[in-house]
C-alpha cells in the first residue's frame, strides 16, 4: 500500500485531497497577518535598497562636497543659482585667474577670464573648476589675439542630495544606504555562526542525553553569567577595529539561546511517537534526524533566527555609537546616529533620518519574527 | 531554602574567578599596553614604569600577585589615572550609576507592571493597540535614539530640562526616562502576555464566580501568577540596563562609571578594566541570585531543597 502511493507521488490519485504540510499552513497563517506581511515586504525591500543603492547612487558614501556641507534635504537639485557665483570666483582665485564676465543659463555657463601674470593661460586650469564638483564637460578656450585671455565654458552638474549632506559635505542618503549594507551584513554573519554553533550544540546536547547534557547546559550556564557586552568591548580591543572578526566572535557568544531552545526542541521530538516508530522500522540515525529532526526544528530556528538579526543590529550599532565598530570612512546606523545626535540642534534631521531608517528596519524585523511565531505555533492552530 | 542560598552563594565565587581569569588573560594578550602613546617612550623608561607596575614580571606570576591583592581587596593602581587606586576610582562613580540604574529599573517595573495589566484587561480593545504599540516602539528604539530626541525636545526646544550633569533632581529626569524607556516596554510586553494566560487560568474564573471584586481577583490572585515572568526577567534587565547606562552616561555626561567600561579597556588600563568586570559581573551574579530566591516567595511550587 505504502509503495503504491509512493509511485503516484507525482501524479496525486483522483479524489485524493492533498493534505496540508505544516509549512503550508504556517504560510498561510503568516499571509493572513497583515502586520507580518508589510514587514516582509519592508525587510525585501531595504535589503534589495542596501544591495543596490549605494552602486547606483550618483554619489560615492566617502565622496565629500565641500561646498555642500550640512545641506539641508530637498528633492531640488544643488547647486542653487546663488550659489553657483561664489563657488566659480573662489575656483577661479585658486587657478589665479580673474573673472571679466559669466554668462549663467539654467544648465550651463560661460566664463571669461583673464590671467593675473603677464603670461598666457595655462590649459590645465580647468581642473580647479572640476575640483569644485559642480560643474563638467569644462573647456577652456585660449583668446587667438590675446593668449593671456580666455573663454571657460562647462556644464553645471546637477547634484542631488534627498536627505541633505552630513557636517563633512556627504550625501546622507548614500551613507544610510551603505550603512544599511554594514548593518545586515553584520547582523547576518553573526546570526549565522550563532545558528551553527547554537543547532549543532543544541542538538547533540539533547540527542545524547544523559550526564554529557546536564554537562554541556551546565557549561551554558556558565556562559549566560558572563558580563556579555564586557565580553564584546574586550574583543573589539582583542581584533583591533575589524567589525566582521568582531561579529563572528559576537555570533559565537549569542548561539546559548539557540543552543537552549533546540536542546528543549529535541528533547521533545525525540519521544515523539513518529521518530520512535521510525526507529522501530529501523531507519537509521542520519535518516531520522533528516526527515523529522530537522524539519520539525526549523520553525523555531527560523523564528529565533528572526528575532536575533535585530539585537544583532542593535549591538552593532551600539559599538558603534560609542566609537568601537565601523571606523570612517565607513559608516554605519550607530555612527550615523551618533553624529546625529551631535549636531541635532541645527540640523535635526542627520538624527532624524538614520534613528528613523533604523527603528523601521527593527519594527519591520520584530514584527516578522513575532509573526512567524504565531505562525508556526502548534499550541493555537 | 537558606540551605538553597547558601549554595547558590558558593556557586557565584567559582563563576567570579572564572570571569577575572578570563578577563585578565584576554586582556593581556590584546596588543598593545597601558603606556603607548604617539611618540614611544625611551626602552629605558618604559623598563622602569613597567618594573613599577610589576609588569615586567612573567604573566604568570602577575596574575597570582593580581588575584592575591583581590582577595584583601585590593584592586591595585589605575595605569591611567596616576596616583589613585582603582576601587577608589569606582567608589566615586558607583553611587551615581547605582542610582540612575536603579531607578530606571524600579520606573520600569512600575510602569511596566501597569501598562501590561492594562492592556491585558482591555485585550483588543484601543487601550491595548495604543500600549502594544508603544511597546513595540519602545522596544525598536534603542536608548541612543531615545535621549537625544528627548534631549532636542525637553532641553533644547522647551527648556523645561537640563540637558547635562547630575546632581538635582530635575537633571536626573531625562536621563532616567531615556534608560527606563526600552525596559518598559519589555515589561509591559511580558506583562501582557502572563497576565492574559492568567486570566484564563482556573483559580481566576473560580474567584470571579464566588463574585469577588475585579480589583481584587486582578491585584492579588492574577497578578501573583502573572509577576513571575516578569521577575526572572530581572536579571536580563539589570544587564541591558547596564549597558544602557554607557551610552546613557556619555550622552549626558555623567560621571557614573560606565565611562570607565569602554576608555579603560581602549586605553588598557589593565587593572581598571578588571575593576569593572568584577563589578558588573558581582551585581549581574546577585542579582540573578536574588530572583532565583524570589521565585519561591512568590510561587509556592517552585521549591530548592
Amino acid at each position: 500500500m505504502t509503495e503504491t502511493v509512493l509511485t503516484h507521488d507525482n501524479e496525486p490519485l483522483e479524489g485524493v485531497v492533498k493534505g496540508r504540510s505544516l509549512l503550508d499552513t504556517a504560510l498561510l497563517r503568516l499571509k493572513r497577518n497583515r502586520a507580518a506581511m508589510v514587514s516582509l515586504w519592508v525587510i525585501i525591500c531595504m535589503t534589495l535598497a542596501a544591495i543596490i543603492g549605494p552602486t547606483i547612487s550618483s554619489h560615492s558614501y566617502d565622496e565629500v562636497y565641500n561646498h555642500f556641507v550640512g545641506e539641508k534635504p530637498s528633492i531640488g537639485a544643488y547647486p542653487k543659482q546663488e550659489q553657483i557665483t561664489p563657488i566659480t570666483e573662489r575656483a577661479l582665485s585658486r587657478a589665479r585667474v580673474d573673472m571679466e564676465d559669466m554668462n549663467i543659463s539654467k544648465d550651463s555657463i560661460k566664463i571669461y577670464i583673464v590671467n593675473r601674470k603677464q603670461e598666457p593661460l595655462d590649459p590645465r586650469i580647468t581642473r580647479y573648476l572640476l575640483r569644485a564638483d559642480i560643474f563638467q564637460n569644462v573647456e577652456l578656450e585660449i583668446s587667438q589675439d590675446d593668449p593671456q585671455r580666455g573663454v571657460i565654458s562647462a556644464d553645471i552638474r546637477p547634484l542631488r542630495f534627498l536627505m541633505g549632506t552630513d557636517q563633512n559635505g556627504r550625501d546622507l542618503l548614500t551613507r544610510i544606504l551603505v550603512s544599511l549594507r554594514i548593518s545586515l551584513m553584520v547582523g547576518a554573519l553573526a546570526t549565522g555562526v550563532a545558528l551553527i554553533i547554537g543547532v549543532t550544540y543544541g542538538a547533540v546536547s539533547g540527542f545524547i542525553g544523559g550526564n554529557i547534557d546536564n554537562l554541556m547546559m551546565r557549561f551554558v550556564d556558565l556562559l549566560y553569567s558572563l558580563p556579555f557586552v564586557f565580553f564584546v568591548i574586550l574583543l573589539v580591543v582583542f581584533f583591533g577595529n575589524n567589525i566582521f572578526l568582531i561579529f563572528i566572535a559576537v555570533g559565537c557568544i549569542q548561539w546559548l539561546d539557540m543552543a537552549r531552545i533546540v536542546r528543549g526542541q529535541t528533547l521533545q521530538l525525540k519521544q515523539q511517537e513518529f521518530v520512535q516508530a521510525s526507529e522501530a522500522l529501523g531507519v537509521n540515525l542520519s535518516n531520522i534526524i533528516k526527515r523529522h529532526i530537522i524539519p520539525n526544528l526549523a520553525g523555531t530556528v527560523v523564528v529565533y533566527m528572526t528575532l536575533l538579526i535585530p539585537r544583532v543590529i542593535l549591538l552593532e550599532s551600539f559599538l558603534s555609537f560609542l566609537g568601537l565598530g565601523v571606523q570612517e570612512p565607513l559608516t554605519s546606523l550607530g555612527v550615523l546616529i551618533a553624529e546625529g545626535a551631535r549636531y541635532m540642534r541645527n540640523d535635526p534631521y542627520l538624527l532624524i533620518f538614520p534613528a528613523l531608517t533604523m527603528s523601521i528596519l527593527l519594527f519591520a524585523l520584530n514584527f516578522l519574527g513575532d509573526g512567524l511565531r504565531d505562525a508556526l505555533d502548534p499550541k493555537d492552530r | 531554602m537558606l540551605n538553597y542560598a547558601f549554595k547558590r552563594i558558593l556557586t557565584i565565587i567559582p563563576t567570579l574567578f572564572a570571569i577575572v581569569t578570563l578577563t585578565f588573560f584576554l586582556m593581556r594578550i590584546a596588543p598593545g599596553g597601558p603606556f603607548d602613546e604617539e611618540r614611544p617612550l625611551a626602552p629605558a623608561v618604559l623598563e622602569n614604569i613597567q618594573a613599577s607596575y610589576g609588569l615586567d614580571k612573567p604573566l604568570i606570576e602577575q596574575y597570582f600577585i593580581y588575584i592575591g591583592n583581590l582577595l584583601q581587596g585590593d584592586m591595585g593602581p589605575s595605569f591611567v589615572y596616576r596616583d589613585k587606586r582603582v576601587h577608589e576610582v569606582l567608589a566615586e562613580g558607583l553611587p551615581i550609576s547605582i542610582t540612575l540604574g536603579s531607578t530606571a529599573l524600579l520606573m520600569a517595573l512600575i510602569i511596566g507592571v501597569l501598562l501590561g495589566s492594562i492592556a491585558a484587561l482591555n485585550q483588543n480593545k484601543k487601550t491595548d493597540v495604543f500600549i502594544v504599540t508603544f511597546a513595540t516602539f519602545g522596544i525598536t528604539t534603542p536608548n541612543y535614539v531615545i535621549a537625544p530626541i528627548l534631549t532636542l525636545i525637553f532641553a533644547l526646544t522647551f527648556s523645561i530640562l537640563p540637558a547635562t550633569g547630575w546632581g538635582s533632581p530635575s537633571q536626573m529626569v531625562l536621563p532616567v526616562i531615556s534608560l527606563a524607556l526600552p525596559q518598559i516596554a519589555i515589561v509591559t510586553r511580558l506583562m501582557r502576555g502572563s497576565m492574559l494566560e492568567a486570566l484564563k487560568s482556573d483559580h481566576i474564573r473560580t474567584a470571579r464566580a464566588y463574585g469577588l471584586p475585579m480589583t481584587h481577583v486582578v491585584g492579588k490572585h492574577a497578578m501573583r501568577s502573572a509577576l513571575l515572568p516578569v521577575l526572572s526577567y530581572l536579571g536580563p534587565a539589570a544587564a541591558a540596563l547596564m549597558t544602557g547606562s554607557i551610552v546613557i552616561e556619555q550622552i549626558f555626561n555623567l560621571p557614573g562609571i560606565g565611562r570607565y567600561f569602554v576608555t579603560s579597556a581602549l586605553n588598557r588600563d589593565y587593572t581598571m578594566v578588571m575593576g569593572t568586570v568584577i563589578i558588573v559581573a558581582t551585581l549581574v551574579l546577585v542579582f540573578n541570585l536574588i530572583v532565583d530566591l524570589l521565585y519561591t516567595v512568590l510561587d509556592p511550587r517552585v521549591r530548592y531543597d
